[in-house]
């Protein structure tokens, strides 16, 4: 079943082009990883996907609903996407503005009007889901970068979101926790979760991709192919290898 | 995280989510989001620089320009002087590429709305000439800031402050406080940016949650400013803020200060 739709998308920048005629289809429950150099457009398309940023030309749906400028004025059709679409930042440093770790993964939960019960539940289990129990006190200020990113993973997890944005999750985690969290995204995805992930690393993540959007850095989609076909283009591999 | 740390998903992820009943009562902050945010990204990203291709002048022959011009202005009670320098801010505009000058025009109304505000107590003080004038004369000042502020990229500013032989601490503290200006501008829009991604219906404590965001904005550029200074120690900072050698000037430069020279003398023998 096809949930996101983007036609002819064009997104620029003051100086420089952002995105370049882009033609996608994401189904329901897809594990995407988008690749590609830096600033080829991953981040950006993640960003237009959330509402942050509309785009210059083009078309995006989401279902059968049009995301334009016109509909993200409208403060509850904002909401109403951001409770479909969650986020995980490049730069988790900004991403964590509550003051401590229990309050920040409780935000969300407790915007939806959930009781007091059901937010102590859902903070502890987004604690035990990212390994972050002891920091539960701490100030979100003071983490290091490793943990800034399971927190805020555990802050968006906490809403339920149905589609889960990454933009570069891995970096700054140890191999382990690296690994845990791959393993965290295939059992978010296998509970239904459309999880759509940036990165340039791909032997973090050539095992959990299902689909590898390749960018190129023209900003334009260069290659769109399944895991089975890329593990039969080993020249295709290489290539991401050194990216 | 740890390996062996089971990662069963609990009940509630794996259902979903119900859509969350909306109210209708939004925040302050919430209103008005939008608008904070675009403010900030025009503060991180402010618009590019377009240096005039055909009539390119050593930066700090711009800067003694505008100094001049801001000057010659304010002591200028002359109708036809003052014609004659917005006729010549007028040829210069002529050069600029449409959207430059869509700038220029859009900023130099807001800016000279705003000046209007404060020169209006002349009206009931001295009358409607008096206002009048004045209005003219700092708009055409405030023309010719906008008109320097979108064709001289802030190095080249630098530069001509370095040229005229302005303290290296005005100059380092400028470059710093504009940098640092733009980076911080940049951390709160992306804060903002979070805070909406995880705002799902109406914020109940908004106060609260703009003094968190403003207190690590503070810890923040606290931060940076430490690690600057560690930063700039490290590479041999020793209280003198060397840039590159100034550019000579040529005899463009000269001529170019021909028109508001002119001005000038006419101006010191139109009063006598």
């Amino acid at each position: 079943m096809v949930l996101i739709k983007l036609a002819n998308l064009c997104y620029d920048y003051p100086n420089t082009c952002g995105l370049d005629h882009l033609d996608l289809t994401i189904n329901t429950g897809e594990f995407v990883c988008l690749m590609g150099p830096n600033g080829s457009g991953k981040s950006t398309l993640l960003r237009i996907l959330s509402g942050l940023a509309t785009p210059k030309t083009g078309e995006y749906w989401l279902r059968d609903q049009a995301i334009t400028a016109n509909y993200l004025s409208d403060a509850q059709r904002r909401q109403r996407l951001h409770q479909t679409v969650g986020m995980v930042f490049q730069n988790t440093d900004v991403q964590l503005f509550n003051t401590s770790v229990a309050e920040e993964i409780a935000f969300g939960p407790r915007q939806l009007g959930l009781n007091d019960a059901e937010i102590a539940q859902r903070v502890t289990d987004c604690l035990h889901l990212t390994a972050c129990e002891t920091l539960r006190d701490r100030v979100p200020y003071q983490l290091s970068g490793g943990e800034k990113k399971r927190v805020a993973l555990a802050s968006v997890l906490a809403l339920n979101p149905e589609i889960l944005l990454l933009d570069e999750p891995l970096n700054g985690l140890t191999i382990a926790a690296q690994q845990q969290m791959l393993t965290l995204l295939q059992r978010l995805n296998a509970a239904g979760k459309t999880i759509i992930m940036a990165s340039h690393n791909f032997q973090q993540v050539q095992a959990v991709g299902q689909r590898f959007i390749i960018f190129n850095s023209l900003h334009q989609l260069d290659a769109d192919m399944s895991q089975a076909d890329l593990q039969s283009q080993p020249e295709r591999q290489a290539q991401l290898m050194t990216l | 995280m740890d390996p062996k740390q089971p990662t069963e998903l609990p009940d509630w992820l794996q259902q979903p989510a119900s859509a969350h009943s909306q109210a209708s009562k939004t925040s302050f902050l919430q209103r008005n989001q939008r608008h904070l945010r675009s403010l900030l990204t025009r503060l991180a990203q402010p618009a590019p620089v377009v240096k005039n291709q055909r009539w390119h002048l050593a930066p700090q022959i711009n800067l003694i320009r505008l100094l001049l011009l801001v000057l010659l202005i304010a002591l200028i009670n002359n109708v036809t002087l003052l014609w004659c320098l917005a006729l010549l801010l007028g040829f210069q505009l002529l050069l600029l590429p449409p959207s430059q000058l869509r700038r220029f025009v859009r900023s130099w109304l807001i800016s000279s709305f705003v000046a209007l505000l404060f020169v209006l107590p002349s009206y009931w003080l001295t009358g409607p000439g008096t206002l009048l004038f004045f209005g003219l004369k700092t708009s055409l000042m405030l023309a010719n800031a906008q008109y320097y502020r979108l064709t001289t990229p802030f190095q080249d500013l630098l530069s001509g402050l370095k040229a005229l032989h302005c303290p290296d601490v005005l100059i380092m503290t400028l470059a710093i406080a504009i940098t640092y200006l733009r980076m911080l501008g940049q951390h709160l829009l992306l804060t903002m940016e979070a805070l909406e991604l995880r705002t799902v219906a109406p914020t109940k404590h908004p106060y609260r949650l703009i003094g968190a965001m403003f207190g690590n904005l503070y810890l923040k550029s606290y931060a940076y400013a430490l690690e600057l200074y560690a930063a700039m120690e490290a590479r041999g900072f020793n209280g003198h803020y060397v840039r590159t050698s100034p550019t000579r000037n040529h005899w463009p430069d000269y001529l170019s200060l021909g028109p508001d020279i002119l001005v000038l003398i006419l101006f010191i023998f139109w009063r006598n």
